[in-house]
C-alpha cells in the first residue's frame, strides 16, 4: 500500500534489493573514508602517486556551507542505506530522490574539479560511479514496485 | 448445472484478472508519477545546492587575481634571495614549501597575506623561504626559477604566483610555456634572465641547502613551518587551519623570547 513503509523482511531476494544494499554499503565506505582523512586532517591515499585528492579536498568546493561534501555523502549513503532496507512505494520514492539529488550533486562536483581545480579525485570519480549506479538502481526498484 | 457452474466460475475468473490488470495500470501510473514528482523535486535541490556552493564559499583565487596578490602584497617590503622582510626583525618564521603542494597554494592564498601584514609589514618577523621537491621533478623544474627569480629580489612573488597557477601534481604541466608565463605575471622581473639562471650553480646549492635545513629540522612534509627568535633556536609549530591563527602563539612566545635574550 503507497504511503506505508515496514522492513524489508520475510521476501525472497531480488537482485536490484541486492544491489541497491551492496550499493549503499561501499558508498558508506568511500565517503566514510574521505570523512575520516578530512577531519584526521591528512592526505588521502590516490593510486599511482597522483595527488589530485589532495588538491581537491584543499578546494573551496570540498564544502558545502561550510560542511565537509564527504560528510554530507556519508549522511546520503546512510539514508539511502536505511531507505533501501524499508519497504513501500514511500520508502522507495525517497531512496530514489536521495540517489538522484546525490547523482546531480556529484556530476556537478566532478565538472568542477575538471573545470575549476584543475585536477580529478579518484575516490570522488568512485563515489560518482556507486551514485550514478545507485540511481538507476533506486529509479528501477521504484518503477518496478520491487 | 454442472457447466452452469463452470461459466460462472470462468466469468468470475475473468472478472477478478481484468480487475488485477486495473490495478497494475493504476500503480504503474502512480509510481510514474511518483518518478516525476521525485525528479522535478532533485532538480530543484541541486538547483539550490549548486547555487550554495557557487556562492557560499570563496570563489578560487583566478589566475589574474594571483597576479595581482604576487604583485601587490609584498610591495614595499625587503626582500634579499629569499628572505622577506627586515633582516634584523626579532622573529624568524622558516617556511619549507614544495610549489606543487596544494596545501602550500592554501596557505598562500588563506594564510600568508594576514601573516606578512601582520608580522612581516610591521617588522616583527622576517619570513624565510626553503623550497623541498619531494614532489616530483616539476617541484624542482619550479624551484629553480624561484631561487633564480630571488637574484633579482622577486622569489616570494614567483611563488606567490606559481601557486595561482597551480595545476595537478606530476601532470607535467611545468613546462618552459608554463614557466614563462608565470614568470611573466611578475611585475618588474626579468623572465629571460630569471630563466637563464636557475641551473647555476648558486641554485643548486640554494636548493640542496634547504634539503639540508629541513633534514636538520626533521621537516617531512610541505608547508611545515618553523618559528623562533631571529639568531635563536627555531622550533616547528603545529598547523591545524593553515591560517594565521597557527602563528600567534608562537610568533608571541617568539617575541617575548627575543625580548629576554635582549
Amino acid at each position: 500500500m503507497a504511503g506505508t513503509v515496514t522492513l524489508e523482511s520475510g521476501r525472497s531476494l531480488r537482485p536490484l534489493f541486492i544491489a541497491s544494499l551492496i550499493l549503499s554499503i561501499l558508498g558508506i565506505g568511500v565517503a566514510g573514508y574521505l570523512t575520516y582523512v578530512h577531519y584526521a586532517d591528512i592526505s588521502p591515499i590516490c593510486a599511482g602517486g597522483s595527488h589530485g585528492c589532495e588538491k581537491v579536498q584543499a578546494s573551496d568546493q570540498s564544502k558545502l556551507a561550510g560542511i565537509p561534501v564527504a560528510l554530507l555523502g556519508l549522511l546520503s549513503y546512510i539514508t539511502l542505506l536505511v531507505l533501501n532496507v524499508l519497504r513501500g512505494d514511500l520508502a522507495r520514492t525517497g531512496a530514489a530522490l536521495v540517489a538522484i539529488i546525490g547523482f546531480g550533486f556529484s556530476v556537478y562536483l566532478t565538472i568542477e574539479s575538471v573545470t575549476v581545480i584543475n585536477a580529478t579525485c579518484q575516490w570522488c570519480l568512485s563515489s560518482l560511479a556507486i551514485m550514478t549506479l545507485m540511481a538507476i538502481v533506486t529509479v528501477a526498484r521504484l518503477l518496478r514496485g520491487d | 448445472m454442472s457447466s452452469r457452474a463452470e461459466a460462472k466460475a470462468k466469468a468470475r475468473e475473468q472478472r477478478e484478472a481484468a480487475e488485477r490488470q486495473e490495478a497494475q495500470a493504476a500503480a504503474r501510473k502512480r509510481r510514474l508519477m511518483m518518478l516525476g514528482g521525485v525528479l522535478v523535486a532533485a532538480i530543484a535541490v541541486v538547483a539550490v545546492v549548486v547555487v550554495i556552493s557557487q556562492s557560499g564559499t570563496d570563489k578560487p583565487v583566478s589566475k589574474a587575481e594571483g597576479t595581482t596578490q604576487a604583485n601587490t602584497l609584498f610591495a614595499g617590503i625587503p626582500q634579499t634571495g629569499n628572505v622577506l622582510g627586515d633582516p634584523k626583525a626579532p622573529v624568524t618564521i622558516e617556511e619549507y614549501v614544495d610549489l606543487q603542494c596544494p596545501f602550500c597554494q592554501r596557505f598562500s592564498q588563506e594564510g600568508l597575506p594576514d601573516v606578512v601584514n601582520e608580522y612581516v609589514k610591521t617588522g616583527q618577523a622576517k619570513l624565510v623561504m626553503q623550497t623541498l621537491t619531494f614532489i616530483g621533478p616539476d617541484s624542482e623544474k619550479a624551484a629553480r626559477v624561484a631561487w633564480s627569480s630571488g637574484d633579482q629580489k622577486k622569489m616570494f612573488e614567483f611563488v606567490e604566483n606559481f601557486y595561482a597557477n597551480q595545476e595537478e601534481e606530476n601532470s607535467g604541466y611545468v613546462t618552459e610555456a608554463f614557466l614563462k608565463k608565470v614568470a611573466g605575471g611578475v611585475q618588474g622581473l626579468d623572465v629571460q634572465k630569471a630563466l637563464d639562471g636557475r641551473d647555476s650553480a648558486k641554485v643548486s646549492s640554494s636548493i640542496q641547502g634547504s634539503q639540508t635545513a629541513a633534514t636538520k629540522a626533521n621537516v617531512d612534509s610541505t608547508p611545515s613551518f618553523l618559528v623562533g627568535p631571529t639568531g635563536g633556536t627555531l622550533s616547528k609549530i603545529e598547523t591545524k587551519t593553515l591560517t594565521i591563527d597557527d602563528f600567534r602563539q608562537p610568533v608571541k612566545d617568539a617575541l617575548a623570547e627575543a625580548k629576554s635574550n635582549n
